[in-house]
């Protein structure tokens, strides 16, 4: 403690004391109030969205399916291709549902549309060239090349065009017919559609994943996503 | 400024108290932040807050260390060395006077750093570096003067 010289320190390390014991509990009641609100938004029952969205809608908004028409379950994933979080889904939780879900013919995976906005400014660019890139037979390859890149294009200050484009090369896609699609507004109101379907579904962070309806609590945690798809399989 | 009577002991150096009290609120906002990166504070997606764009972009790690966690460890150190500097027997210290102004120019230098990062690179606005910003803002303030201290000694 301090001695004379010093002055008397013990009411300021009260103040500290203070000061610290505020901060945990304001974090406390903050994480606890957080569980709060996403087990109050996470779907406790399966979504109906035929039920609940207009149905021009519903004729307008179609994901892409990967894996069998007869699968007994269905896995929606509304994504932002400019989301971190969603690459990370893209890069190491997409590859293992693919491979013990979707090749084993147990669930059908649907890619969805969800742009954000805000700070997110190509995300609905990048989701139209995927839409592009699906015209000719190739969104999937298109859509994980988007987001295993997402470091080169979505920090870019003029709007990536020619990255998307390169990409479109890549996978070997007809250039001409890929420009010109991504240079007009083709699949913009798929688009948009899609992503008015995932508001009404209540998705409003991304990546969002529902099986079966029911949405996920944990889509980039595998161990939780794992154990709900094969909740959902009755596994 | 007239100097203390050598019979009355001077107060302890407030500006020092001020290090302390920013450093240790720096410091939880740093291992909350640390926290969140982790994992611990649930999961992980982007929402439309920015926090979540500029925790999670490419600029969140700086030389392989994520940026929470030089936060943690330079708040911590600050925190440390304002409360030896508290005690009697460094108030005269140059080396707590050093590493008190050198670590409160590096922490205001890294924050204008990372806020032109957010605003002209990532283009999104996270309140907790934000308000990580500020207080390194003020501890820079509170830290000027002990360049008196290192000029007397």
């Amino acid at each position: 403690m301090a001695g004379k010289r010093g002055g008397n320190l013990n009411w300021f390390y009260l103040l500290l004391t203070v000061v610290v014991l505020t901060g945990v509990g304001l974090m406390v009641y903050g994480q606890v109030g957080r569980g709060k609100t996403r087990a109050g938004k996470a779907s406790m029952a399966p979504v109906n969205l035929a039920a609940m969205a207009e149905p021009d809608l519903i004729k307008a908004a179609r994901g892409v399916n990967r894996g069998a028409e007869s699968a007994r379950v269905e896995v929606m994933v509304f994504s932002d291709y400019q989301c971190p979080a969603c690459a990370y889904f893209a890069t190491n939780i997409e590859p293992q549902i693919v491979k013990e879900f979707v090749e084993t013919g147990k669930i059908r995976l649907i890619a969805q549309d969800f742009p954000l906005g805000g700070s997110h400014i190509y995300g609905f660019l990048a989701a139209r060239a995927a839409r592009c890139a699906e015209d000719q037979g190739k969104f999937w390859e298109y859509h994980h090349q988007l987001l295993a890149l997402q470091n080169a294009w979505a920090y870019s200050r003029v709007p990536p065009v020619e990255t998307f484009q390169s990409y479109a090369v890549d996978l070997g896609l007809d250039a001409a017919k890929f420009n010109g699609c991504l240079n007009s507004d083709a699949h913009a109101d798929l688009v948009t559609a899609n992503y008015q379907l995932g508001q009404q579904a209540g998705v409003t962070g991304t990546p969002t994943v529902f099986i079966d309806g029911r949405q996920s609590l944990g889509p980039n945690d595998w161990d939780v996503l794992k154990a709900e798809i094969e909740r959902a399989l009755g596994l | 400024m007239t100097a203390a009577p050598a019979d009355h002991a001077p107060g302890p150096p407030a500006n020092r108290m001020g290090i302390a009290l920013l450093a240790l609120i720096g410091l939880m906002i740093a291992g909350y932040m640390a926290a969140y990166m982790l994992g611990l504070l649930g999961a992980i997606i982007c929402g439309t807050g920015g926090c979540e764009t500029v925790q999670q972009s490419p600029w969140a790690v700086f030389l392989g260390i994520p940026v929470p966690f030089l936060g943690v460890v330079g708040y911590g150190v600050m925190l440390g060395t304002a409360l030896l500097g508290l005690q009697p027997r460094f108030l005269a210290d140059r080396r707590i006077a050093a590493v008190l102004l050198a670590g409160a120019v590096a922490g205001f230098g890294f924050s204008a750093y990372l806020t032109w990062l957010e605003a002209a690179v990532i283009h999104a606005w996270c309140r907790w570096c934000l308000a990580s910003a500020g207080i390194a803002t003020l501890l820079l303030g509170c830290a000027i003067p002990e360049v008196k201290k290192l000029r007397r000694s």
